[in-house]
């Protein structure tokens, strides 16, 4: 395997900063080594500085596409933190029937969706709790940068490695079917969802509505201290004045960020602007 | 470090070998049986219950149903969370063992990632937390 040299791998750094704010950190060479080695076998013999150095002069936005995604976080699962389902069912869904109970539209984003395991959680969760949603306007919004996740995603196809993790057998047996040694999302489900390529450190789509619940979970630690604040600022515009905004189970938030604990004292990250 | 008992019915002795190591990892205690029936005896020799029970679905003598359906029978085990650990895939057969009385289903082939996920959606942690 080729290895990264220092001027490679800042060029690689300043990249992901430009395409998605990712800051990668000086200690993850073997990452990036690990990640970019086939990417590199298909197009530069091998040779990942090669790799790199086309990636970020030559005009090929294909390429450059494909380099960020390899390199993109996708780690995600179903129902990831069950503290955080629990306050969605508890405390989130609950308030929002009663004070929305008029208009009886309810809007929600996953905003970095990656392969779609966080949305169809929600999907699940709300067909399993709350069947009075059925006669509801329910949007639920799934975006992310990378077409290739978001491409699975809408699939809505699953392996076994992916189904094993955190998906409760009843919810397996309710929501899906087999295809072959997959799993699919019923359409039942997959339909309730709208997933869109949305990448939150470029323009936002003009029609991206005000939401009632923003999921941003596992998101802003790979920012720096500016996107993260500027991302934040952004997502306050979309969020609802008695809305929430939830975060990764070991997040949280600066005083700064305009969102404050949705129960002053709990330290379980979720939030409602200030 | 708090240990906590679990037993591993598999009849393939490498299975509940690798079974029995990834639950020690995680801070178990383990007893074997090869089959449900084998389980149920040592059930009732034994006066401490353990508080989970990992169940293959194939077996000889006993299968894994027939354990399920015998131990959510009798009072005294309903403590004892039951996931079904087994290379069945079939939606039907994964609501049979939940009809029955199983509290979860993992398939193999599976990562100890996988396994510990599923202990701690059962509201089993590792076992020194406990």
């Amino acid at each position: 395997m080729s290895c990264i040299n220092e001027s490679s791998y800042l060029t690689l750094c300043n990249l992901l900063c430009d395409q998605i704010a990712l800051s990668l950190p000086p200690d993850k060479v073997y990452l990036a080594e690990a990640r970019l080695q086939n990417l590199a076998k298909q197009h530069t013999h091998g040779d990942i500085n090669a790799l790199i150095e086309k990636a970020s002069t030559v005009a090929d936005d294909a390429l450059r596409t494909e380099l960020v995604e390899a390199m993109a976080i996708n780690e995600t699962y179903f129902f990831r933190d069950p503290i955080l389902s629990q306050s969605f069912l508890d405390t989130m869904i609950p308030a929002l029937l009663e004070k929305r109970r008029r208009d009886k539209i309810l809007r929600i984003w996953s905003a970095a969706c990656s392969t779609g395991q966080e949305a169809y959680s929600v999907a699940m969760l709300l067909d399993q709790h709350f069947p009075q949603l059925k006669d509801w306007q329910v949007t639920l919004i799934a975006s992310d940068f990378s077409q290739s996740a978001l491409n699975k995603a809408q699939q809505g196809c699953y392996g076994l490695n992916e189904m094993n993790r955190g998906l409760p057998a009843r919810n397996m047996a309710l929501y899906f079917e087999q295809q072959g040694l997959d799993w699919q999302v019923k359409p039942a489900i997959r339909e309730r969802i709208s997933f869109q390529k949305i990448n939150l450190v470029r323009e936002w789509p003009e029609d991206l509505p005000v939401f009632d619940i923003v999921l941003l979970r596992n998101v802003l630690l790979y920012f720096s201290m500016e996107d993260r604040q500027r991302v934040l600022g952004r997502v306050r515009k979309h969020t609802a004045n008695d809305g929430y905004l939830l975060l990764g189970s070991t997040e949280s938030l600066e005083k700064t960020a305009g969102f404050v604990p949705a129960i002053p004292g709990n330290h379980r990250p979720f939030y409602q602007p200030a | 470090m708090t240990t906590t008992q679990a037993l591993v019915i598999d009849d393939s002795r490498a299975m509940r070998l690798i079974l029995g190591d990834l639950l020690q990892q995680l801070g178990y205690e383990t007893t074997e049986a090869g089959d449900g029936q084998q389980a149920i005896t040592l059930l009732e020799g034994d006066d401490s219950i353990p508080s989970l029970a990992l169940v293959d679905w194939n077996m000889p003598v006993m299968n894994g149903l027939e354990f399920i359906r015998t131990v959510r029978q009798k009072s005294c085990y309903r403590d004892m969370k039951l996931l079904v650990v087994t290379s069945e895939a079939e939606v039907g057969q994964m609501v049979e063992a939940l009809t029955a009385g199983a509290d979860e289903y993992l398939m193999k082939p599976f990562s100890s990632e996988a396994l510990a996920c599923k202990l701690e959606m059962m509201g089993l942690h590792r076992a020194e937390r406990a």
